[in-house]
């Protein structure tokens, strides 16, 4: 739905750039590398949709051997795999897991960006270098050391050692996420809040927090989407107890033929469905790109 | 403390640095109760750093900033009960105009009635009361310098602090705003410190102006003083003072300052400003409207003889040269000329006449409007010996001078741009870092 | 004013610590860093301590001296192997990643109807994670996935062809969550670029080739280097997709197999935490190769953003 919205807004902004638009299209029929480049994305979509179809397809498959489509259609696999799985509780876990996530590196985050977009001081580089290499770092790298220091203090497999150790790249990616939005309050404002008499808790609460708000909203946002998906730091730290719905689906399929197919795949429709929810409600506070970059797209 | 009715706010050598680069440097400076300061000086010359030190949006490197003999300083910002009106106004975009207005008095835990009032108050004095429920986005650039201005005068501030307010509105709006300006500091008597770039704005606003230049004074004074007697040609070169080159002293007069200056070409007779002898370089100057052109008429003359005046006692009236037009330029009510002197020395000057480019013509220098500076410069004390120096009410000049960068190598009409101050250095005024205490 | 102002008494009081405050605030140390201490201290507690507990249990080997675990992973074969495989995989992915997105996002740099949704489609894969990619693959590229009844039926082959469960399996799990990455990251880069500066290069004759040569990739190129650096990050810490979609005990037995099997199967920590920390030695050595590259060859070079 707020895809259909966007898609509305950009139709307007088409709308509103009528006079370069006939030149576009024009170009684009007569350009050869247009249709090359448009082939390739098309390809790429098709073999996303396919890819994506055929997990959905079976998972509604009563059973489907060397044909193009299953022989029949069922929805007992996921009955199957909501049983069988404990899915009700992975997914509350999953989503007690990211809320904390999200709310704990909020917490963390935007008064550190803030700090580093604005002040310079001795050591920032340092500050900021530290920030970067959670990220920079390939998550099993420090995910096993990570896992080995919660074993010695008995946090691992607990709900609490999953909620650490997903915190490592959340909290330097609200860092960097909040950032632009930090540089683009007018650092004049503050001290014009201060001018007036006002504090540093009350320039905080009552100026920034309000100017911030779409910043701590897709910084939250990014966070959640992010850990419902981190599978690396999960994995090495969950308990059978503490495990989130990602790390659910990679148990069930690695251990194939134990499990009908279809029941894992029912499983990756629903972790799929999840996300794409998530999707959707990212979508409507942020833009596809601040998915990956933290450049804001200029309209 | 909200400093209300203070008699004198004291800056005594105050001074900033960044990084390495001393951005001010012993700013001494005595604000009277009611005053109307205007700091002034090219982007870069540290008015803008000078104006955020008496906020307490920067805490200063040196000096010390006194109210009424209390050590005044280490107040934070938001304590010191000063307005601030910004460059970009700074208003807050969530909150309507009634609520940035209301913001301070809000801070200040007020009563929600009084609060009312006096916002309704000052929204009615900057005219804006149909406004007072949009949004900051909502408004025009005029509207927003107002609404900041209400904001800043709704504290009755003990000082109200202006940051080039102007600077980003179009001219007409400029001028109106500035007429506003006067009149509400003439009806509310708020202690005014305003910075600006614009000369003509700070000479028609200000009881005083504070030239600065790469961080350091260079003359205090009152409008006049500073348009008919700048201290340095750096001040010259601000104030109008177009046309400006290089010159060597010849001889000086027994009597008074005239003095007769030699090079380029050019032999000409100027007013010394500060103690000139012969051999000296000095940067001499003169506003292209005081340059007098011939009547076409007196052309055939042969031109006066310069120093003349040593002959016949005569006091001298100007220097009159035979130039070429170069460039005309019509600007409404005359032209813009610009004519070459000497060995190809441009000189600026205005007038009714109708010249043709390529024609030649003869230009008259007054004595007394051409002003011959040392060429490195003293800062801080005015050398107008015997001049009024200004400021009335008995502040003033820094206590001690600081001498001043080099200027600039470039030839003639040198912008002063690229000097660069030896860097780092401690403050004139004596200010040591970290050991000031407060006798009291 | 009298002597007994508020303001006037107070700061006096305060003179000694007003002081030193007032020295530190004027070096930039204020109240406000302490704004900064959670996060400092959650970087420290989290990340640097574990790591540096990790760095000094993998020179405390279960047996042997400092080294021999380093000196174990280095002369067997089966595990330095590994570092091999994985680069063989992440590099090629990154470069083709990068390499591709360049002209698909030089062609969409500008406004067009239904950006955001292709934009939004390429969002898709990188929120769905490795996972679930893998499961996709497994059904779509497997002998009797959708994929190969297509050659099939066109008669371009006769057996179905393999794509799973071996080095090709996992190269597609990489371009299918890298690619759009890398294509989203490089449009934010070149929407960074003033597009006034093609035009110019427009106005003096320069054709579409020449201006993206000479303009467009040159302050297009520090966006590149950390596009392919982030890609590479990506593609190097590959471990589901090689262990479902690949074949983790041959060809795609990539490090982070190895480190992983150490920890959780042989429960050797010195022995798992020097591998992690070879893992991290080798991904940090390959981005600062680029980055020395991107800085030595095109200094002075600024645009896009970042």
């Amino acid at each position: 739905m707020a895809v259909t919205d966007t898609l509305a807004g950009s139709d307007v902004a088409g709308t509103a750039d009528e006079p370069t638009a006939p030149r576009g299209k024009r170009r684009f029929v007569a350009s050869p590398a247009a249709w090359l480049v448009w082939g390739v994305v098309v390809f790429f979509f098709v073999n996303l949709a396919a890819l994506v179809g055929s997990v959905l397809v079976n998972s509604f498959a009563r059973q489907w051997f060397g044909t193009w489509l299953p022989n029949g259609w069922t929805t007992k696999w996921y009955s199957q795999a909501w049983d069988s799985f404990g899915l009700l509780h992975v997914i509350v876990v999953t989503l007690q897991v990211s809320g904390l996530v999200v709310g704990i590196s909020l917490l963390i985050g935007v008064p550190a960006s803030f700090v580093l977009a604005r002040r310079s001081f001795p050591g920032k580089s340092l500050v900021f270098f530290a920030f970067l290499l959670p990220i920079m770092m390939p998550p099993i790298t420090y995910g096993i050391p990570l896992a080995t220091v919660l074993y010695k203090y008995e946090l691992a497999g607990t709900m609490t050692g999953v909620v650490l150790a997903n915190l490592v790249p959340s909290v330097p990616f609200v860092i960097l996420t909040m950032t632009p939005f930090v540089e683009q309050v007018d650092r004049r404002i503050e001290d014009a809040a201060r001018m007036c008499g006002a504090g540093l808790t009350a320039t905080f609460t009552r100026i920034l927090a309000p100017l911030l708000l779409p910043g701590i909203l897709a910084a939250g946002i990014l966070v959640l989407v992010r850990t419902v998906a981190m599978f690396e730091l999960t994995f090495l730290t969950a308990g059978p107890d503490s495990q989130t719905l990602v790390v659910a689906l990679y148990y069930s399929m690695s251990a194939a033929g134990i499990r009908a197919q279809q029941s894992v795949d029912a499983m990756a429709v629903i972790y799929t469905s999840m996300m794409l929810v998530l999707l959707v409600i990212a979508l409507r506070f942020v833009n596809p790109t601040q998915l990956v970059a933290r450049v804001k797209e200029e309209q | 403390m909200r400093a209300q009715g203070f008699q004198t706010l004291e800056l005594r050598g105050v001074g900033r640095r960044f990084g390495r680069h001393s951005a001010l440097r012993g700013l001494n400076l005595s604000i009277q109760q009611g005053e109307f300061i205007a700091l002034l000086g090219p982007s870069g010359c540290g008015k803008s750093t000078a104006l955020n030190c008496l906020a307490g949006l920067v805490p200063l490197t040196w000096g010390s900033i006194w109210m009424d003999g209390e050590r005044f300083d280490q107040v934070p910002c938001e304590k010191r009960g000063f307005g601030m009106v910004f460059q970009n106004y700074a208003l807050f975009p969530h909150l309507t105009v009634r609520g940035n207005v209301a913001f301070g008095l809000r801070m200040r835990k007020l009563p929600k009635a009084e609060i009312r009032a006096r916002t309704q108050e000052a929204i009615r004095t900057v005219r804006l009361l149909d406004q007072a429920d949009k949004l900051p986005g909502q408004l025009s650039g005029g509207q927003q310098q107002r609404v900041a201005i209400a904001r800043s005068i709704v504290l009755e501030p003990a000082v109200m602090l202006m940051d080039e307010p102007l600077s980003n509105l179009d001219a007409k709006l400029r001028l109106e705003m500035r007429t506003e300006i006067r009149q509400m500091h003439q009806a509310l008597g708020l202690t005014t410190v305003y910075v600006t770039h614009d000369q003509e704005e700070a000479l028609s606003l200000a009881d005083r102006l504070v030239v600065l230049r790469d961080g350091l004074v260079q003359q205090i004074g009152t409008p006049e003083d500073l348009h008919h007697r700048p201290a340095t040609w750096h001040v010259a070169d601000f104030m109008g003072f177009r046309n400006l080159f290089r010159l060597k002293v010849d001889r000086r007069a027994e009597h008074g300052n005239t003095v007769t200056l030699r090079g380029n070409g050019l032999e000409l007779d100027a007013t010394a400003v500060g103690s000139l002898s012969a051999g000296d370089t000095v940067v001499v100057g003169i506003r292209p409207e005081d340059v007098v052109v011939e009547p076409p008429g007196n052309l055939s003359e042969p031109v006066g003889e310069p120093g003349s005046w040593a002959r016949t006692g005569r006091a001298p009236t100007g220097t009159v040269l035979d130039a070429r037009v170069q460039v005309v330029e019509f600007t409404g009510r005359e032209f813009a000329v610009q004519v070459r002197i000497g060995d190809e020395v441009a000189l600026h000057l205005r007038t009714p006449q109708r010249l043709v480019a390529g024609d030649p013509t003869r230009v008259q220098l007054p004595v007394h409007r051409m002003l011959a500076f040392p060429e490195e410069v003293e800062s801080g004390s005015s050398p107008w010996v015997g001049a009024p120096t200004s400021h009335g009410r008995g502040t003033g000049s820094p206590k001690e001078s600081e001498v001043g960068p080099g200027p600039g190598t470039g030839s003639g009409a040198g912008t002063g741009s690229g000097a660069r101050p030896g860097s780092g250095e401690q403050p004139g005024s004596g200010a040591r870092p970290g050991s000031e205490a407060v006798s009291q | 004013m009298s002597v007994s102002t508020p303001v006037g008494s107070a700061v006096p009081e305060h003179e000694g610590a007003g002081g030193w405050r007032h020295r530190l605030a004027e070096r930039g140390i204020d109240r406000q860093l302490w704004l900064l201490a959670p996060a400092v201290v959650f970087v420290v507690l989290l990340f640097l301590y574990p790591f540096f507990y990790g760095l000094q249990l993998s020179f405390q080997p279960n047996e042997g001296g400092p080294f021999s675990d380093y000196d174990r992973f280095f002369s067997d074969a089966y595990q330095r192997d590994t570092i091999g495989t994985t680069l063989k995989l992440s590099l090629p992915a990154a470069l083709f990643n990068v390499l591709a997105a360049v002209p698909l996002a030089y062609r969409m740099r500008g406004r067009f109807r239904g950006k955001r949704l292709v934009t939004t489609v390429l969002v898709v894969p990188i929120t769905l994670g490795t996972v679930l990619t893998a499961e996709g693959l497994l059904n779509y590229l497997g002998p009797a996935g959708w994929f190969n009844r297509i050659l099939m039926d066109l008669h371009l082959v006769h057996e179905p062809v393999t794509l799973i469960h071996n080095y090709w399996g996992v190269f597609f799990s990489l371009v299918i969550t890298g690619f759009p990455f890398a294509f989203l990251l490089i449009l934010s880069y070149l929407s960074g670029i003033d597009p006034s500066l093609e035009r110019a290069a427009a106005t003096m004759g320069a054709g579409w080739w020449q201006r993206f040569r000479r303009i467009t990739l040159p302050l297009l190129t520090p966006g590149l280097a950390t596009t392919f650096c982030l890609t590479f990050v990506l593609a190097f810490s590959v471990f589901p997709s090689a262990i479902l979609v690949g074949n983790p005990a041959g060809s795609t037995r990539v490090i982070s197999i190895a480190a992983y099997q150490a920890a959780y199967e042989q429960y050797d920590y010195p022995y798992a935490s020097a591998i992690a920390m070879v893992m991290g030695l080798v991904e940090l050595a390959v981005i600062a190769l680029v980055l020395l590259w991107r800085t030595t060859l095109f200094k002075g070079s600024t645009g896009g953003k970042g």
